[in-house]
């Protein structure tokens, strides 16, 4: 569907167009009565976090996975065990992750096995014999980020979030509801519409001379005034409306970092720094009045080619990059649980892609397809993998989609599933899902279920 | 002081007599005084003598590291074509790394900061008192859509110089360098594929984003679609699969005397491994057939080669450049006119380059009265430093108050893109927004801070150690506020500072800085000056 397309069908849904919009209408009426206040983070780990080398099966497949990747594999005795079984197997974690181990046997915390973009469903087998409907751009870095997000195409730049959002609350009278951390450039958040709130892990009450909490100084007015620049060229217009966004932002976050100290607990560590102030903001927003709200987190550098398991020095491994995640994830709960906000936030851990499970030469390995997520929240329903079959760990087995059998797997879950899950709970009509993810009608199941109440 | 009375009064005088009338606009530029705002009349006109101040500093913002006193002169003197001309004959300047930057303890503290500080700190010194401004400036617009980072302190400052050697000559001798460049061969891992062991990094980067892009497209830059609108793919995972062995078996030119932090040798090209180790057989890649058993090196030649005949590849190529160099989102005629010099210059970048600056649309917002719509790009952030060093003639890089690093306050690390898909995305646009304006996504709160935290980043030693001259800014602000209005307007607004900033300045100046030190309102003054959209637009 073309941006326009899609905004026509919005414009129907909201009773604004002509033709049959009774039924819609009716359905999204109940977006605008949303009471109380929910919000989804995402942490889009950078560069395709291997999932192979996150959960790794102890059973008789140990070997198979350790076949495939002899040099890069985990040792089995330093695997992170999990009790129970899960899709068959015996499970252990990357011990990077072992923080989240009693999370997970709390059952806040989930794993999704083997997600990415689909267009519909599709195997391997159609895969190699070329009869597969392709989702576009497959194992390029920014389009996969893009399409894991909601991404409809070079016409239509928007994600799921977004476009959720919008569709929850076509009058925009939502307080603040999309946010990013540090980020610009987040297609999850990123609407037809609406504006996103960057926020700084870092707040700040000045701008240079202007102290943003005071309206009466004089730097803060003048940055005021520059804010509202006009320029008849687009470019100018641009930057003077950027920066109007940037200083009402600050202004708002000043405020809000102001009003809500930094719980402890949490590192130093990039991502903890993020969540710390997502914790913080979620508590300013809910006391405020925000009723729905997406942040979108994008973080760490997982493209790893090579030197997959951290050399001494750069470039940065996995392992050492999933503890600092596993140390932020442990804090962030541990801050919602003592702010009362458990109930009202959930968490998403995506990546753009899986990798190979062949290797690729300097101990790492190549961009992939299917992966595994990993969901966190008093919501969710954890203590489970998600999914019907754990991918065989075979190079050219059942599940090998790659042409020269260096271990591709084609996802079994869709992300727009998974997206259909949180947008639910976050209160999206479902008679509005396949609106907003509109691949969602090709797949009979809309709902992986690892919601709860 | 005297003359910029002068030239105010001109510039009412102007306005009374219309701006339009070429005798008024010529008597003005030939009196040689400062601030012949309206002086372009014809936009493209290269005759030196119509060259306005503003037209001539607008032209320095596109094809050096910003105007200064000296090259506005140059170029009103000369003109464009004169100045470009002796910019393409002038030799590269070179990183030049000293020996503690080869060679030093990794994980010693003191001496591997000092080794891996050092190449954004000769990056600014280079930017300030190269002459090779117009190579530079491409050189830069090259790394951002070719980068290489991380490595050994070696290994940004010699992927730099691999470029800067080649930015000016052809498209074929630019991709080779690159290609060979150890800083690029450990960064993505191309030293590493191998006949049996294949890495596909480099092989899938130099399709997607070096050369020939993802989707098809027509010689204006527009995209190829299906009957259903959907853009047509260039090329297809067995694409990369069989590029990634003709790309197989190239290593370091490894010399074991060398110190471990050089171990990738990377001043000198990689070279073929043995020959075991590269993949031999026929590949077929973008729908041409390489031969089976080639060696290495001619298998490396025939890939670039496919690459840069490639039908994308001229518009493609083109476009970055523009967008860095002029305007984030050019005209599809524009990228077809430069797209055609491409191709009939056999990818001769220094003609591209030519024809990119001297094209109407590069030209057309010349006149300060006629401003088109569409054309410009926001400044990067280094872009937004280097301007301002060359507008307080600095000789050297500014150190930040605790001299640890320079890059302290400028936010964004020269020859250090966080990954190959550079700094921004060459596609983005901001929410809402109907302009492509890759820069605008490094606009942030941060960017905001850095720029009005000048004040406090600042210090007259370390400005004066840069070699920086301040001494007319402090004397303005002992003449007249109007006097320092002028100069800052000279020197960072193409002598055209808007009202509403004069007005702001005059405020701060009566107000809140009337006790200040002159140091203290120059720079406080300066950092909100350079966040303003005026200063903040190519």
């Amino acid at each position: 569907m073309d941006r326009r397309a899609f905004i026509n069908r919005l414009l129907v849904a909201g009773g604004l167009g002509t033709g049959s919009a009774i039924t819609f209408n009716s359905t999204l009426a109940a977006g605008t009565n949303l009471t109380g206040y929910k919000a989804l983070v995402s942490i889009h780990l950078n560069g395709g976090c291997d999932g192979n080398d996150v959960i790794v099966p102890t059973d008789s497949a140990y070997a198979d996975y350790s076949k495939s990747r002899p040099n890069v594999a985990l040792k089995k005795d330093a695997l992170t065990l999990l009790s129970g079984s899960f899709l068959g197997h015996t499970m252990g974690l990357n011990p990077a992750l072992k923080s989240l181990v009693p999370l997970f046997n709390a059952g806040k915390l989930g794993a999704l096995v083997n997600v990415g973009p689909l267009v519909k469903p599709t195997t391997a087998q159609e895969v190699l014999a070329g009869t597969a409907k392709l989702p576009p751009f497959l194992y390029s870095h920014p389009e996969q980020t893009a399409l894991v997000n909601g991404w409809m195409g070079d016409q239509d730049p928007s994600g799921w979030g977004g476009r959720a959002m919008e569709t929850m609350d076509p009058s925009s009278v939502f307080k603040s509801p999309l946010l990013s951390i540090n980020n610009n450039q987040s297609t999850l958040v990123l609407g037809q519409r609406s504006k996103i709130i960057t926020a700084s892990s870092y707040p700040s009450t000045n701008i240079g001379r202007a102290n943003l909490l005071d309206p009466k100084n004089q730097w803060t007015q003048i940055l005021d005034s520059l804010s509202r620049f006009q320029s008849p060229n687009q470019v100018s217009a641009e930057y003077a409306r950027t920066f109007k966004g940037i200083f009402a932002d600050a202004q708002e976050l000043a405020l809000a970092a102001q009003k809500v100290p930094e719980p402890s607990g949490f590192g130093a560590s990039s991502i903890s720094r993020q969540l710390a102030m997502v914790s913080r903001l979620v508590s300013y927003y809910k006391t405020t009045g925000a009723t729905r709200q997406i942040y979108s987190l994008q973080w760490g550098s997982f493209d790893t080619h090579t030197n997959q398991r951290g050399v001494s020095d750069l470039p940065l491994g996995q392992d050492t990059q999933l503890s600092d995640l596993a140390e932020a994830l442990v804090s962030f709960q541990a801050a919602l649980d003592q702010s009362g906000l458990s109930n009202d936030v959930a968490l998403l851990v995506t990546t753009e892609f899986g990798r190979t499970l062949g290797e690729a030469s300097g101990l790492g390995s190549d961009h992939a397809w299917g992966n595994h997520w990993l969901v966190m929240g008093n919501a969710i329903k954890g203590a489970q993998m998600y999914g019907s079959k754990f991918p065989s760990l075979v190079l050219g087995g059942a599940d090998d989609a790659h042409p020269q059998k260096r271990g591709y797997w084609v996802p079994q879950i869709s992300s727009d599933q998974v997206a259909a899950d949180f947008l639910t709970w976050l209160g999206l009509p479902s008679s509005a899902l396949t609106a907003v993810l509109p691949n969602l009608s090709n797949f009979t199941n809309k709902s992986i279920g690892f919601m709860g109440v | 002081m005297k003359i910029i009375k002068y030239a105010t009064y001109l510039l009412s005088a102007c306005l009374l007599l219309s701006c339009g009338d070429q005798t008024t606009v010529n008597s003005v530029a030939k009196s040689d005084v400062f601030s012949n705002s309206d002086g372009q009349v014809t936009p493209i006109s290269d005759t030196p003598s119509s060259l306005g101040f503003y037209a001539a500093s607008r032209f320095l913002d596109q094809a050096s590291w910003g105007p200064t006193t000296q090259s506005v002169a140059e170029v009103r003197r000369v003109g464009y074509v004169a100045w470009i001309d002796k910019q393409l004959s002038l030799p590269a300047t070179l990183t030049n790394p000293p020996n503690y930057v080869f060679d030093y303890t990794a994980n010693d503290g003191v001496t591997s900061t000092r080794a891996n500080d050092w190449a954004t700190i000769r990056f600014f010194e280079m930017t300030a008192i190269g002459q090779d401004q117009l190579r530079q400036r491409v050189s830069w617009a090259i790394y951002n859509f070719m980068p290489a980072a991380q490595g050994n302190a070696i290994n940004r400052p010699s992927y730099f110089d691999f470029i800067q050697q080649n930015s000016l000559s052809t498209f074929d001798q630019l991709l080779k360098a690159i290609t060979l460049s150890p800083s690029m061969g450990f960064f993505l891992n191309n030293q590493e594929n191998t006949a049996n062991v294949p890495n596909e990094n480099f092989a899938r980067e130099v399709m997607q984003l070096f050369s020939v892009g993802m989707v098809q497209l027509n010689l204006d830059g527009s995209i190829k679609r299906d009957a259903n609108g959907a853009p047509l793919q260039t090329y297809t995972q067995t694409d990369v699969m069989e590029a990634t062995k003709a790309l197989s078996g190239w290593g370091y030119n490894y010399n074991k005397n060398l110190p471990k932090t050089n171990g990738c040798n990377c001043q000198v090209p990689m070279i073929p491994k043995d020959a075991s180790q590269h993949n031999s057989s026929a590949k077929k890649i973008l729908g041409t057939t390489i031969p089976a058993n080639q060696t290495t090196q001619q298998d490396l030649d025939s890939f670039i080669k496919i690459l840069v005949n490639h039908p994308n590849t001229a518009p493609f190529v083109s476009k970055r450049l523009i967008q860095n160099l002029v305007t984030s989102d050019p005209s599809p005629d524009y990228i077809s006119r430069v797209a055609k010099v491409f191709v009939d210059s056999k990818a001769d970048l220094s003609q591209v380059v030519k024809a990119i600056l001297l094209d109407t649309e590069a030209r057309a917002s010349d006149n300060p009265s006629a401003q088109t719509a569409r054309v410009g790009k926001i400044k990067e952030p280094i872009l937004v430093r280097t301007t301002l060093m060359r507008g307080l003639s600095c000789k050297a890089t500014i150190m930040s108050k605790n001299n640890s690093s320079q890059a302290d306050g400028v936010g964004q690390n020269p020859i250090d893109a966080p990954t190959v898909f550079g700094y921004v995305s060459p596609d983005y646009k901001a929410p809402v927004s109907l302009t492509n304006l890759p820069e605008q996504s490094l606009m942030n709160l941060s960017a905001l801070n850095n720029r009005n935290g000048l004040g406090y980043n600042f210090t007259l030693d370390n400005l004066q150690n840069a070699g920086c001259d301040v001494t007319p800014f402090l004397a303005a602000v002992q003449s007249s506020n109007a006097d320092l209005i002028q100069l800052f307007s000279e020197r960072f607004f193409r002598g055209r500072m808007p009202t509403a900033l004069v007005n702001g300045v005059n405020a701060l100046l009566n107000n809140d800085l009337a006790s200040e030190t002159a140091f203290n309102k120059v720079f406080y003054l300066l950092g909100l000056l350079i966040s303003s959209s005026t200063f903040g637009v190519v």
